[in-house]
């Protein structure tokens, strides 16, 4: 016989091939193999069909993410929680960043480059408040995601309730939820930029706070805002200027003036309180909330509330000669005027447009234009405030970054564009950073 | 994901492996030197072509080459730094006329290699993961303990009678320090070739090329046409001699061995192969051939496995590399989509191993071994010209003589390996040996 492995002829009992030391009976057919092989179709097949349905990426909650899924591709589902910011170099964007909030955790999702330029030009924009839905890859280390593929940012936007700015300007704490989606209407009557962005006053009543990123991103146009009656979208957020401490005793009125002796000498808070009087010398304010007044003693002074704000009161509740009354005394007590302010979306829409009205009539949030001499100016920290004399009258004028005046002396001939304000009952016109306002010097 | 998607994936998979069995057949030409220029052509043209697309048919060339390889290996002599392990037992088994048998043993291997890394990797997703996090800050002394193993596992080979005891001891000690001498020169040559560009700046992604194909390429080629030698007519058995134990035996040494190297850094399918089979102490060459058909598969489309494992995205191996510059793996869908690729071009590149060594073994006999040694060397040589220019030709020939130095010595050819052991080793070790050599 032959071996069936070198093919040479050896004798026919023979267990192994002298020639190549092949075993004769102990083999694996060739076939056998073969089929083996073909039975990768079916794994094949398996993957092929998982990859045709097993599409979706599942829902990875914050709180389960570990070191195990560094670098993954992960799905997340949360709200935007607070508002996106950007970093830029060279007056370009080149990272632009926002929080995702899933009631587990939170993660800071990046987007870069040319995902930055799809996000504008598909008007795909985060803002606070919305849900999304998005896939990224997962770095452990800066506990962020990497959106690759503006495609994998979904973003459901809640329907916006519209609120009148009387409404909102006096509204309790809890009267609104934190994130609500509301639009209101209104000018721009004041701008201040910050780092984060910028706070625009809306009819010297209202803040709404602009994120840097959409100014950044071109997607919010300050200077068309500035000349309109705009409707304004966004989340609202309820600001608190000081940070309340946990020591402190949560309060109502009622409740602490008829329990006034168990309370005696500790430390409380009254959350929201509105102003009804004051008296400077006695460096005190009467507050009233839910039916009932009390005494405010502040040690710094109360020149800052005036009759009509709302004020959160940190403080001890004592008795002054056979009065009771909150002492704001403390290192950590304080008096401070929450409010709720809006944060932008990054949209709005133009309800009507304004224009500067030369020698126009002082009349409220009216563009007007004015060629006067200056008689008179104050600078502050930021601000400038002038007395123009125009049209056989004087002026008042605030300019609210004094950077906007160059080359300004007493009776320099001057053009200003600006918004008609009342201060203390007085019109004034204010001169806006970031807008149409102008204040420049001109030859006489 | 549309069906028409899906038709097209396997499409690019079978173009991919189409392309990638006509190169393997060249001697000397790695997949990663031609993935390389298709990458460059990539680039240009990505606006076209889905990158899933492109990562698929490169995924299809990179598993023909792991399987088709083997016959340039077996029939030309031209391993390697992965097939050089079998290129003495397969040698044996092409002259005794067993060369077919060979290739089936190592693409039963292959095969075996292949089911381990579609079945099993999407099943040890969290415990990969869980190792990775635990020895990825370890790498440096692995790789140092590699090479250690490797070294200390060189042992003095007596030669039978000597004239007297000094004889002996010379006889035993001359092929240990030749082995050392080579992983000593093999070594340098590495960190020159990793710290300095020799070859023109526009073929650098083609610089370890020369060396490997000196080292174990050119080396053998010139040990075959010094040696005299008949290639006899080939069998094409029916079966083959091994047991399905023996299968099983090589097929989990060798995954083992290219799942260990497809982990590490620098470590090669040849190298974790062979550590494997010692680890599970294997015997004769049939079992020996299964493991490295395994381990090579395992190494270079594990690599990529683990590349597109969600868990994981471990980027390892050239074409990981190459293709994490324009693609990131994303979903699960991705991964699944990868498996099917790799199983189809699996399929593919099984029956064609077989197929093209039916073909040769049936004509290579008649052709003279000198002739055809002088052609593969004439082939390796335009080869390396052509994606290196002369200074590769250069570093090609300096690697031949460190290649010879085990060949003529007797000694391991594995400690050629130290060529990317050894820089990669100091490189993760934080230590600097560019500036002896007049790097910098």
């Amino acid at each position: 016989m032959k071996c069936p492995s070198c093919g040479r002829e050896i004798p026919d009992d023979s267990e192994i091939c002298p020639y190549c030391t092949a075993s004769i009976k102990h083999r694996v057919k060739i076939r056998t193999i073969y089929i083996i092989a073909i039975s990768l179709v079916v794994l094949a097949s398996t993957y092929g069909v998982l990859a045709y349905y097993g599409g979706e990426v599942p829902i990875t909650k914050i709180k389960d993410l570990g070191l195990t899924d560094n670098y993954n591709f992960i799905r997340l589902h949360g709200k935007v929680d607070g508002y996106p910011w950007v970093y830029e170099n060279d007056y370009k964007v080149t990272s632009f960043r926002f929080k995702l909030d899933d009631g587990t955790g939170t993660v800071t999702i990046k987007l870069y480059g040319d995902v930055i330029k799809r996000m504008v030009n598909a008007h795909k924009i985060p803002a606070m408040g919305d849900t999304v839905d998005i896939k990224g890859t997962y770095m452990y280390s800066s506990n962020s995601l990497i959106l690759n593929n503006i495609d994998y940012l979904t973003i459901e936007r809640p329907e916006h309730k519209e609120v009148s700015l009387k409404n909102i300007v006096e509204a309790a704490p809890w009267d609104y939820k934190n994130g609500e989606k509301v639009y209101v209407n209104g000018n721009i009557t004041s701008i201040r930029e910050f780092s984060f962005g910028f706070v625009c006053t809306i009819d010297e009543k209202f803040d709404i706070l602009i994120p840097r990123a959409y100014y950044s991103l071109n997607v919010i146009n300050m200077s068309e805002m500035g000349s309109s009656y705009v409707q304004f979208y966004g989340a609202l957020q309820f600001y608190q200027p000081k940070q309340p401490s946990d020591t402190y005793r949560v309060v109502n009125l009622p409740d602490l003036l008829s329990n006034a002796e168990s309370y005696n000498g500790t430390f409380i808070r009254v959350p929201w309180a509105k102003v009804v009087d004051r008296n400077l010398l006695t460096k005190t304010i009467i507050v009233y909330s839910n039916g009932s007044e009390i005494p405010v003693y502040v040690r710094n002074g109360v020149k800052y509330y005036t009759p009509g704000d709302h004020v959160e009161i940190q403080g001890r509740f004592v008795n002054y000669k056979g009065t009771w009354e909150i002492s704001v005394s403390h290192r950590n007590d304080f008096v401070s005027e929450p409010k709720w302010e809006l944060i932008s979306d990054p949209n709005y829409k133009i309800l009507s447009k304004k224009s500067y009205i030369s020698n126009g009539t002082m009349k409220e949030f009216s563009l007007v234009e004015l060629r006067g001499r200056v008689v008179d100016y104050r600078e502050f920290s930021y601000s400038l405030s002038l007395t123009v004399w125009a049209n056989n009258q004087s002026y008042l004028v605030y300019v609210e970054n004094k950077a906007m005046a160059k080359n300004l002396d007493y009776g320099s001939y001057v053009v200003i564009k600006g918004i008609v304000t009342f201060y203390n009952g007085q019109p004034e016109i204010k001169v806006r950073p970031f807008t149409n306002d102008v204040l420049e010097v001109i030859e006489g | 994901m549309t069906i028409i998607f899906l038709f097209m994936a396997i499409a690019f998979v079978l173009i991919g492996a189409l392309i990638g069995s006509a190169l393997s057949m060249l001697p000397g030409l790695h997949v990663y030197n031609v993935i390389g220029f298709f990458l460059l052509f990539y680039f240009t043209a990505s606006f076209v072509l889905d990158p899933m697309l492109m990562v698929l048919m490169l995924i299809g060339m990179l598993v023909s080459y792991a399987f088709i390889f083997t016959i340039p290996s077996i029939y030309f002599s031209a391993p390697d730094d992965s097939t050089m392990f079998v290129l003495m037992p397969s040698l044996r088994y092409l002259k005794e006329g067993r060369g077919h048998e060979a290739v089936v043993l190592i693409a039963t291997g292959a095969l075996t290699g292949l089911f381990a890394i579609v079945l099993f990797v999407p099943l040890f997703m969290g415990p990969l993961s869980i190792v990775w996090n635990v020895i990825s800050t370890h790498l440096h002394w692995i790789i140092g303990a590699v090479i250690a193993y490797m070294l200390l596992s060189e042992f003095p080979k007596d030669f039978g009678r000597h004239k007297n005891p000094l004889h002996g001891l010379k006889e035993g000690w001359k092929t240990i320090m030749a082995g050392y001498l080579t992983f000593f020169l093999s070594s340098i040559l590495g960190i020159i070739t990793f710290n300095k560009t020799i070859v023109p700046a526009n073929h650098a992604f083609q610089s370890l090329m020369a060396p490997l194909i000196g080292l174990f390429a050119t080396s053998s080629i010139i040990l075959n046409l010094i040696s005299k030698y008949e290639i006899p007519k080939q069998n094409i058995p029916k079966s083959i001699d091994s047991t399905p134990q023996d299968i099983f035996h090589g097929a989990i040494a060798g995954s083992s061995g290219g799942l260990f190297a497809a982990f590490l850094p620098a470590v090669t399918a040849g190298v974790g192969g062979y550590m494997a089979s010692h680890a599970f102490a294997q015997k004769g060459d049939k079992s020996f051939l299964v493991s490295m058909g395994a381990s090579r598969v395992v190494y270079y489309v594990g690599a990529i496995a683990l590349f597109f494992l969600p868990v994981l995205h471990l980027r390892r191996g050239a074409l990981a590399m190459g293709i994490n510059l324009f693609f990131t793996p994303e979903s699960v869908q991705q991964f699944y989509l990868v498996d099917m690729g790799i199983a189809i071009a699996g399929i593919y590149a099984f029956f064609m191993v077989i197929f093209a060594s039916k073909f040769l073994a049936k004509r290579i006999y008649k052709i003279n071994p000198k002739v055809l040694n002088l052609v593969v060397l004439g082939i390796v040589v335009a080869l390396v010209y052509f994606m290196t220019s002369w200074q590769g030709l250069i570093i090609m020939s300096v690697a031949t003589a460190v290649g010879l130095i085990p060949v003529l010595f007797n000694s391991r050819r594995s400690h050629c390996l130290a060529v990317i052991l050894v820089p990669i080793w100091l490189n993760m070790s934080g230590i600097s040996l560019g500036g002896l050599f007049g790097l910098w």
